[in-house]
Formats: structure tokens, C-alpha cells, sequence
């Protein structure tokens, strides 16, 4: 990178705000369109955020040694964790053994009626009927095809080296986000379906209300799970919201 | 063995530390922890931290390094791994592999730490051999980035403060204004003038 380029104030406003995605969508878009043409604006664009990201870095760095502090408190586990992590490991194991029978009688006990509801309504999305070619994206058609046979970590592995630009981004997202899931992998699903909101007007807005709804009732976070289900138009919703309001 | 490692998994989330770690990340659904960090979301970047230093540190230990160097290169991974994560230069595979990454990093910074130190003590007078054998050379966007943090260092204390509320902990210019009993439009102003003194700073230095 060479001499820090000439910035005026009102393009580092405007570069800012599309760092920060809080320009109105079409402005967005329309910026992203000229991002595409333009190399100096790229540049210029790279170096906002490489600033912005000095300064969270700065920030964070001078906030490590309380971090640090944390660790070093005396009834820390985490600081008397022994450099031989084996004996620690051996211990619980020996723990676990004995306290094996007591929980497993609780956990039979006491049914998780969030668990148990997500189990009975989720299903993976089935994915899209492509035939290839059909959405102009042959890499994306051809891992919609491992997608739909259940060969999630390959549709996954294909769709990542997308790039994530046009039509196909709220696509992506959602499909990688329902591949995730089917995976069983919550947190990487809800990542990558929380890139699907901001898309007021994608097709996958619904069904992505829908599967935050089950992921939060799976978790036991039942008053979200009923702010996205009350959002989605999942033909299931209706039933499950009145199923969960007279719980 | 299956029910035994299960047993164990359960057993760790009732230890008082984990629970209270996790909390925050297990009371939002949508809170993934790589959106956390990407948030400088303050209790899962403390979490984050405390949770893998063990065995960071376990490793330099066991690798002839001290406390001290097993903070010193700990503390430069996470800065790197939070890095990585703004920069969107980290893809996120699974959910385990933030932690898997910032340990790669660990070994990775402690492995060039050993190596430079090593040739440092034995070609002391052969300044060719230590030369060829340094460090490796830094990505220009981690140079720009040095120097942007050592710049910020040198803006007076309520810039700093201003620019970390604003850009490290995310408020808004409404919140920050009520902060400091600004109106919106003084609290605009300032942050403009803070980044523009930054920005001054950084604009004649040659990369």
C-alpha cells in the first residue's frame, strides 16, 4: 500500500456508512455497482476500513490486560488449570462416571419441551428443484444437487468458494445457513441466516423466520422463538405459536 | 466411552465459570460467537479469551517459554484472530473453529519467536545469516494497520475515548451524545474532527 490517499470528508462519510451498512438499501447497492467499476474507490474503501479496524484493534489491545486480570484471579479455574491438562481430564472423566446414573435419571425425568417440539417440526429445507443452469450458476446448481442428496459438507465446501455477490446472495446464505443446520451446527446456521434479514425482499425471508424460530425453541429461548415465528408464514407456524402460548 | 464423554461435556457447563461465560452468548439464539466478535461483544471477547489461554499456555510452557511469553504471544494471536474475523480474511468452517484458528496462531507466532530467537544468539556476528533468517516481512495491511493503532495512541484522551466508543464499542452518535450531554450534530462534529486529527497523522507517512 502505497501513500495514504486523499480522502475528502464526505466520500470517507459515505464509505463509512457502507462499512457500517447504515445507508438505505439502494444507496447500497448502487455503491456496490460503483465499487465494481472503480479501482480508486476500492482503494480508498480499503483503507477506511483498514483504519476503522486499527482503531477496534487499539481499542481492544489497551482492554487485554483486564482480560488477562480475569485469568489470573486466584479461585480462576481457567489460571489453576495444570500444564498437564490429562489429570484434569482423567478427574472429570472418573466425576462424570460416578454422576453418570443421577443425571441421566433427571434428564429422563424432565422432558425439554423445546427440544422435543423441534424435533417434531423440523424438517430440512428440501432445497431448490434446479436443473443445471437453470439460476446461471452451474457451481451453485451442482451443490444444490449434493445439497438435496443430503451431502451437506460438500454442497457447503462448493457454495463457500462462491462469491457472494448478485442474485445469488440470499440464496447462498440461506442455503448454507439450512445445510448448517441439517448438520446440526446451530450457531454456524444462525450466522449465516442472519445475512438473509437485511434482504427485505428475498424469497427466503419467510422460511428463514421459520428455522430461527425452531433454533431459538431448541435452545429453551422461547420468547424469541414466538418474535420469529410471529414473523414467518410457515404453513406450521400458527399451530406452533398456539402450542407454545398455552404451554 | 461415548456416555463417558457425554457425562463430561454435560459436567463442564455446570461449572460456575462456564455458565457464567456462556450466558450471554446462550440468552440470544442469534448470537453466534464469530458475530460476537465481529460485534466487540465485550463478554464473549472476554469469554473468548479466558476460555482458550490455557491451553495456549500450556503449549509455550512446554515449548521453553515463560508465562510472561506465553502472554505476550497469546495476547498477539487474539489480536490477530479478531483481525482476521473484521477483515473478513477468517471463513467460518465450524464451531469450533475460531478456537482451533487462534491456536494455530499461537504455535505458528511461538514457532517464529524460537527460530528468530535461535539464529539471534547463534549468528550474532555473521549480520548476512541473521538477516536472511529474520522475521518474515509483514502483509502491508498489517503494516497500515500498526501504524493506524500507534497513531491513534498519540491522539489526546478524548478522541481516543470518542473514537472507541464509536467504532470499538458500536454506540451510536444519539447514545454518545448522551454520554457526554452533546447534542446529535456536537457529537457528529467531534468524531469527525478526532478521525480527521487521525487522519492527519497518518497522511504523509510513506508505507
Amino acid at each position: 500500500m502505497n501513500d495514504y490517499p486523499q480522502i475528502t470528508d464526505e466520500e470517507f462519510r459515505i464509505i463509512e456508512q457502507y462499512l457500517q451498512r447504515s445507508m438505505p438499501d439502494e444507496k447500497f447497492y448502487a455503491f456496490e455497482e460503483k465499487l465494481r467499476q472503480d479501482e480508486e474507490l476500492r482503494r480508498k474503501v480499503a483503507v477506511v476500513k483498514l483504519q476503522i479496524t486499527g482503531i477496534g484493534e487499539a481499542a481492544l489491545s489497551a482492554r487485554l490486560p483486564e482480560y488477562h486480570k480475569e485469568i489470573s484471579k486466584p479461585d480462576n479455574h481457567n489460571r489453576q488449570t495444570p500444564v498437564h491438562e490429562i489429570n484434569f481430564k482423567i478427574l472429570l472423566v472418573a466425576a462424570s462416571v460416578t454422576l453418570l446414573l443421577v443425571l441421566s435419571v433427571l434428564f429422563f425425568l424432565l422432558p425439554d419441551r423445546g427440544q422435543k417440539l423441534y424435533a417434531e417440526y423440523y424438517q430440512p429445507d428440501p432445497g431448490l428443484m434446479s436443473a443445471m443452469g437453470l439460476s446461471g450458476n452451474y457451481d451453485f446448481d451442482h451443490a444444490m444437487i449434493d445439497y438435496r442428496t443430503g451431502k451437506y459438507n460438500d454442497a457447503i465446501q462448493s457454495w463457500k468458494k462462491l462469491p457472494a455477490s448478485g442474485n445469488e446472495n440470499d440464496t447462498l446464505n440461506y442455503f448454507l445457513g439450512s445445510a448448517f443446520l441439517a448438520k446440526k451446527q446451530a450457531d454456524s446456521a444462525v450466522h449465516y441466516f442472519n445475512k438473509v434479514l437485511p434482504v427485505l425482499n428475498s424469497d427466503f425471508l419467510s422460511d428463514t423466520y421459520w428455522y430461527l424460530g425452531l433454533i431459538s425453541l431448541n435452545k429453551k429461548n422461547y420468547r424469541e422463538a414466538l418474535e420469529f415465528l410471529e414473523k414467518t408464514k410457515h404453513e406450521n407456524a400458527r399451530v406452533l405459536i398456539e402450542r407454545l402460548k398455552h404451554k | 466411552m461415548h456416555t463417558c464423554f457425554a457425562g463430561y461435556r454435560f459436567l463442564i457447563y455446570l461449572l460456575p465459570e462456564f455458565q457464567h461465560r456462556q450466558k450471554e452468548l446462550r440468552n440470544s439464539t442469534t448470537r453466534s460467537l464469530y458475530d460476537a466478535i465481529k460485534d466487540n461483544d465485550e463478554e464473549a471477547l472476554k469469554g473468548f479469551y479466558s476460555d482458550n489461554f490455557s491451553k495456549a499456555e500450556s503449549y509455550i510452557l512446554k515449548n521453553r517459554g515463560s508465562r510472561e511469553d506465553a502472554k505476550d504471544i497469546y495476547q498477539e494471536a487474539f489480536l490477530a484472530v479478531w483481525r482476521n474475523v473484521q477483515l473478513d480474511k477468517f471463513i467460518l468452517q465450524d464451531e469450533n473453529s475460531l478456537a482451533a484458528y487462534l491456536y494455530r496462531i499461537v504455535k505458528n507466532k511461538w514457532t517464529d519467536h524460537l527460530r528468530t530467537m535461535y539464529f539471534k544468539k547463534t549468528t550474532d556476528l555473521n549480520d548476512e545469516v541473521h538477516n536472511y533468517y529474520g522475521e518474515e516481512p509483514e502483509e502491508p495491511d498489517i503494516i497500515f494497520i500498526n501504524l493506524v493503532r500507534k497513531k491513534y495512541n498519540e491522539l489526546g484522551k478524548p478522541c481516543k475515548e470518542l473514537l472507541n466508543l464509536f467504532y470499538f464499542k458500536k454506540e451510536t452518535i444519539r447514545k454518545i451524545a448522551g454520554r457526554f450531554n452533546w447534542t446529535e450534530a456536537t457529537a457528529k462534529n467531534n468524531k469527525y474532527r478526532c478521525m480527521e486529527k487521525l487522519r492527519d497523522l497518518l497522511k504523509n507517512e510513506k508505507l
